[in-house]
Order: C-alpha cells, then sequence, then structure tokens
C-alpha cells in the first residue's frame, strides 16, 4: 500500500517523470466517466429494487451510454442459406450438454440449436443473432446515387457478358431521359 | 422480426405503407421462405438484385402462395424509397421486371399525377412479361396491357389499388396536359393537311 502510494509520488502521472514511459498511464477522464456509470447503475439498480417491493415494475430508461456503440446496418446475405448441407445423410445423436453437438441447426455465432429450417432462418434474421453480428436491425437507406451506380454496373456486366454491338443513333436515343419506352426492341430476355 | 416498416417513413393514403397489402397476404408473405430467405435485409439497391432475376409478375397462386413479385413489393412498402428510385427503376429499360416492379409500387404509393405521369407513357412498352395466375399457370402479359389493368381496375393482384383521380380532372386543373396517344400521333401524320 505504502509503496504504491510512493510511486504515484515518484510522478507516474506528471510530466517531470524522465524515465521511459514503459508504464501504462490511465486515463482519468475515462475511468471518472466509468465510475459515473458505475454509480448511475447502482442507483438504478436500487430503485428498481425498491420499487419491486412496493409491486411495481422497474423504471424505463433511456438505453445506457454502453449499449449505444455504433452498429452497423443491416445486410443483405450474400450468399444462399445452405440449409440442405446434411440433407439424407446420418449422423449419430448422443445425449450430450454441448450445444454443438445436439440435433438441428446449430449457430456457430450464438452457440445454440434450433429445430429446424424455418426457425433457423427465423433465428439468423432475428435480434439477438444479428446484435451478436454487431448489427442493429436497421437498414441502410439507399441514396439515389447508389441505385444509378448499380444499374450501370449491371448493364456493364451485361453488355460485356453478350459483346453485343450497339449502333450509335440507338445509343443517343438511349440517352434521352424523355423518350421513355421504345417499342419492345429491347425484348432479349423473357 | 426485420418486418417492420423504416422508422422515418411517411404514412401514405393515411396509413403505413406495408398496409397497402391485406393483412392475410402480408403475413402469407412474412412466412413465406422466399422472404425470409431472399428478403432478409434488402435495400433500396439490393432490391435491385432480386427484381432482375424475377421471371413473372403476379398476386397469389395455388394454395394462396404470394408470388415473389409480391413479396419485393411489399419490401419497398416497408423501405419507402425515396420517390426519385423508383422512378430510375421505371425510367430504365434493361429490365421489365424491375420497372413492373417500380409501376406497382408507384401505382400503390404514388399521387394520382405521379401515375399519370410515369405509367402513360409505358402504354408504348409492349414487351412480353410472365403472369402467374391463380391457378398456378403462367400466362404472357404484355407491359402496356399491364399498365392499361393499373389505370383501370381497382383491383390488380390481389391487392386494392387507392383511388386515383379521373384524369380529366386534372387536365381541368392544369395539372396535367391532355394525353396525346403515339397511335393519335401517328393519325395525324397521315391525315392529309
Ligand atoms: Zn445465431
Amino acid at each position: 500500500m505504502s509503496s504504491a502510494r510512493s510511486s504515484r509520488t515518484s510522478g507516474v502521472y506528471g510530466a517531470s517523470t524522465s524515465a521511459p514511459q514503459f508504464r501504462r498511464t490511465w486515463d482519468r477522464d475515462e475511468y471518472a466517466a466509468k465510475a459515473r456509470e458505475r454509480a448511475r447503475r447502482e442507483a438504478q439498480a436500487e430503485s428498481d429494487e425498491e420499487r419491486k417491493r412496493k409491486g411495481l415494475k422497474p423504471k424505463p430508461r433511456a438505453p445506457s451510454p454502453d449499449s449505444a456503440q455504433p452498429k452497423e446496418f443491416l445486410r443483405a446475405r450474400s450468399e444462399k442459406v445452405v440449409l440442405d448441407a446434411n440433407l439424407n445423410r446420418t449422423q449419430v445423436v448422443q445425449s450430450t450438454s454441448i450445444t454443438s453437438k445436439q440435433p438441428g441447426y446449430y449457430c456457430q455465432v450464438c452457440d445454440c440449436v434450433v429445430k429446424d429450417s424455418v426457425n433457423y432462418l427465423d433465428h439468423i434474421n432475428g435480434k439477438k443473432h444479428q446484435r451478436a453480428l454487431g448489427m442493429s436491425m436497421k437498414v441502410e437507406r439507399s441514396t439515389i446515387d447508389q441505385v444509378r451506380s448499380k444499374l450501370a454496373s449491371l448493364k456493364a456486366k451485361k453488355e460485356q457478358a453478350s459483346e453485343t454491338y450497339v449502333s450509335p443513333d440507338l445509343a443517343t436515343v438511349k440517352n434521352n431521359q424523355d423518350m421513355l419506352p421504345k417499342n419492345g426492341q429491347s425484348d432479349t430476355q423473357m | 422480426m426485420a418486418n417492420r416498416t423504416v422508422s422515418d417513413a411517411i404514412a401514405v393514403h393515411g396509413t403505413n405503407p406495408q398496409y397497402l397489402i391485406e393483412k392475410i397476404i402480408r403475413t402469407r408473405i412474412y412466412e413465406s421462405l422466399y422472404w425470409k430467405e431472399s428478403c432478409f435485409g434488402l435495400t433500396a439497391e439490393t432490391v435491385i438484385d432480386r427484381a432482375i432475376e424475377l421471371t413473372s409478375i403476379g398476386g397469389q397462386y395455388g394454395n394462396q402462395r404470394p408470388t415473389e413479385f409480391l413479396a419485393l413489393v411489399l419490401k419497398l412498402l416497408q423501405l419507402q424509397p425515396a420517390k426519385e428510385i423508383i422512378i430510375e427503376f421505371i425510367r430504365q429499360e434493361d429490365y421489365k421486371y424491375l420497372r413492373a416492379l417500380g409501376v406497382f409500387y408507384l401505382r400503390l404509393a404514388g399521387t394520382s399525377l405521379e401515375i399519370y405521369q410515369y405509367l402513360e407513357p409505358l402504354l408504348n412498352d409492349y414487351r412480353k412479361m410472365r403472369q402467374r395466375l391463380p391457378s398456378g399457370d403462367f400466362d404472357i402479359i404484355c407491359m402496356d396491357e399491364f399498365i392499361d389493368n393499373l389505370l383501370r381496375e381497382e383491383r390488380v393482384f390481389d391487392t386494392i389499388l387507392p383511388r386515383l383521380a379521373k384524369r380529366h380532372v386534372l387536365e381541368e386543373n392544369d395539372e396535367l396536359p391532355p394525353r396525346i396517344s403515339a397511335l393519335e400521333d401517328d393519325l395525324e401524320d397521315d391525315l392529309p393537311e
């Protein structure tokens, strides 16, 4: 105890120390904030306890700053969900307490098992699973520019694939925004 | 569970946009495998990937199964993209099913004026699409025919279409110029002066 105090006086925090800063310097502000947060939580728990004794529900509160970490927008899966990887395969199911060995669909992220494919889809689309992935349940709002460049890149891909010749006058018609539909000339896919 | 309308959505025709699809059909869509597997987490931008994969349009078929087309309509209602994005879907010419999707959405969520403005020009689009019939069979429907249905009918693809103001009312209020059809244009050209 006394040695700790003596090390503090020798200037761990102060600028006076000339020794190389191999010791981790603590961020006082961060610690103060953490202490305040802890105190707040304890006070909340206490008041909830008191309300419980009176037969009341805990007070609704704004989410604590802890849970308000920036989360990513929800993302669509780019690959198809594989639901039939183990179809027609016999697996030995032992009575076990290890979640991953139990029958059903196992989610590695959440370490849980769901009993069938629909429930598995519900699970991976669900809040708990998405939160475990660091995603919010909010979807990003696309901008018109994103949409336009998406369409442009799809078109480029398509043209590259088919290597079709576009006559110059047809190209100018295409650039004219007012010329909406053309009479079924580009009816290529059905 | 990801079936909520975006939080900043604006009421359309006085209601949550998703409610423009009847509740029972909405529920069937939410429960469909297509919705759970392919519509999760889509944005207005990634909806395009799904729309260009479509091979038909339609309402419900077989044992009251909603089509993928209708699921994507519901997805758009949920997302409520900016109007200009929907117009881009309609304006592009490379993917007719993306156009059909934008058109159906605009008919549900747009104003009468917008509907006339952006749908009528497509009466000159004669491209063929496949339509899923309630029986489950497929039929051919042309884009112009589809547009015509949307402008005239009260119900298309098991969906009640919001009331559309009469064209002549909008014309009388000078909101919309009189429509000149491509056909009329041709006729006038042929007439001797
Ligand atoms: Zn999970």
